[in-house]
């Protein structure tokens, strides 16, 4: 049996909704002449339709995320593409931090600085570092 | 001649990527972005539903006789159907969070600062032989191509995208509004309205004799909250997809204005798809401030 669409689903769930509110206001009209047990049998009958126009409003939901699966599977992957732009344009900052080492390190050859080129050239491993990361 | 080409080089760079404005967009994505952020302030999932009226007894104020449905408590559609919802918020939001932050001018604020001071260091300055004034001048220069260069890529790649992913956007959101809408509140909210009147009325029938006049005040009222309670779920569910169906509105803008999204008139129009968004994420915030009264 092929199975049903959005828009049978949406309407057998509406059918049901339809018919539970006729039986609802049938039984609050009749709140004096029914007697308990018809009113607690109505209430029921009342209950499970509800229930039911429920049930097939969950599976029509369901059927419409399958169905756009697709377009949502598009709009994920425009999401990635647009974070690696991110990326991209985060990274400018660390070539920029990165290039400020490279000129720390030379001024501290030219200034025979032993100290600052060992602490230069660290930081610029742990910078350099940083930008593989990202 | 070769400093005047140089010279012009750069101004042509700047002119190319000169006035790329996209605070528009990014007003309009970060608003987007915040008022989706706040579906679950809805208050009422097919779950809570099936819960409330298929699992826990919807149990009036007074001992009573009243059974419930016999019929065994499996939440496990409700959940799925829960799920699903889930999923289409998160793919919009992840996508109209991350248009925020390409479009935010704040991503390309690039600074040369500490490699300026590092330049101007007397060593470096004298072996270059050159100016505090000049390298200044040079940090600021850079500092600005880079900014407009980076402002023109991100724009690029904007348009990419919304150029690319715009049917199925519209897709995904008329979808999504339909499991909002059709299902969630004119199905799920509106049957347990129903379902907890015909729950009280059975409990008021059954008890009719037995309670007093303060007994079915009590039980009136108890009805008349949870009511209350559910009618604001629907309110804000509305509240809601007049939101998705402002911001659905405003991504085709984007899509069709693509190519000229720094023209005045399209900036207009996108700031005013940004500014709804926010007059209802503000009435949608106010609704669910309201305390329901009975």
């Amino acid at each position: 049996m092929p199975a049903l669409t959005t828009e049978q689903l949406k309407k057998m769930a509406q059918d049901y909704q339809r018919t539970g509110k006729e039986l609802l206001q049938y039984k609050l009209d009749h709140f004096d002449d029914l007697s308990i047990d018809e009113f607690k049998t109505i209430g029921s009958k009342i209950d499970s339709i509800f229930h039911n126009a429920n049930i097939i409003a969950a599976l029509a939901v369901y059927q419409i995320g399958k169905d756009i699966s697709s377009s949502l599977g598009i709009l994920t992957d425009s999401t990635v593409k647009m974070k690696k732009a991110l990326k991209i344009i985060d990274k400018v900052q660390s070539v920029i931090d990165i290039a400020t080492t490279v000129v720390n390190i030379g001024t501290s050859i030219i200034q025979k600085d032993v100290n600052g080129i060992i602490g230069n050239i660290k930081n610029f491993s742990e910078k350099l570092g940083e930008f593989s990361n990202n | 001649m070769k400093r005047i080409s140089i010279v012009l080089l750069i101004f042509t760079m700047c002119n190319i990527s000169a006035c790329v404005n996209l605070d528009h967009i990014y007003s309009f994505a970060s608003e987007s972005e915040s008022i989706l952020l706040s579906e679950s302030d809805i208050g009422y999932s097919f779950y809570q539903s099936c819960l409330e009226f298929d699992c826990i007894a919807e149990q009036p104020t007074l001992d009573n006789t009243l059974k419930l449905p016999d019929k065994e408590c499996n939440c496990d559609t409700f959940l799925m159907a829960d799920k699903t919802i889930l999923i289409f918020n998160k793919i919009i939001s992840g996508y109209l969070g991350t248009m925020a932050n390409l479009s935010n001018k704040k991503r390309v604020d690039y600074n040369y600062t500490d490699l300026s001071k590092s330049i101007d260091a007397e060593a470096i300055r004298g072996k270059l032989n050159i100016t505090s004034d000049q390298i200044n001048a040079a940090s600021k220069l850079a500092t600005d191509i880079t900014n407009k260069l980076l402002d023109a890529y991100r724009k690029k790649k904007l348009h990419e995208v919304i150029t690319s992913v715009n049917d199925d956007f519209q897709k995904v959101m008329d979808a999504y509004i339909i499991c909002i809408r059709d299902f969630l509140r004119d199905q799920i909210i509106e049957n347990s309205l129903d379902r907890l009147k015909n729950n009280y009325s059975t409990y008021l029938k059954i008890n009719n004799r037995l309670l007093s006049a303060e007994g079915k005040e009590k039980v009136l009222n108890d009805y008349l909250n949870k009511k209350n309670n559910l009618e604001k779920s629907k309110k804000l569910a509305t509240k809601y997809i007049e939101s998705l169906q402002v911001i659905k509105a405003g991504h085709q803008t984007i899509y069709e204005e693509s190519s000229h999204l720094d023209e005045q008139a399209v900036i207009n129009m996108i700031l005013k798809s940004a500014t709804n968004i926010k007059t209802l994420k503000e009435e949608f915030q106010n609704i669910k401030k309201i305390q329901p009264s009975n």
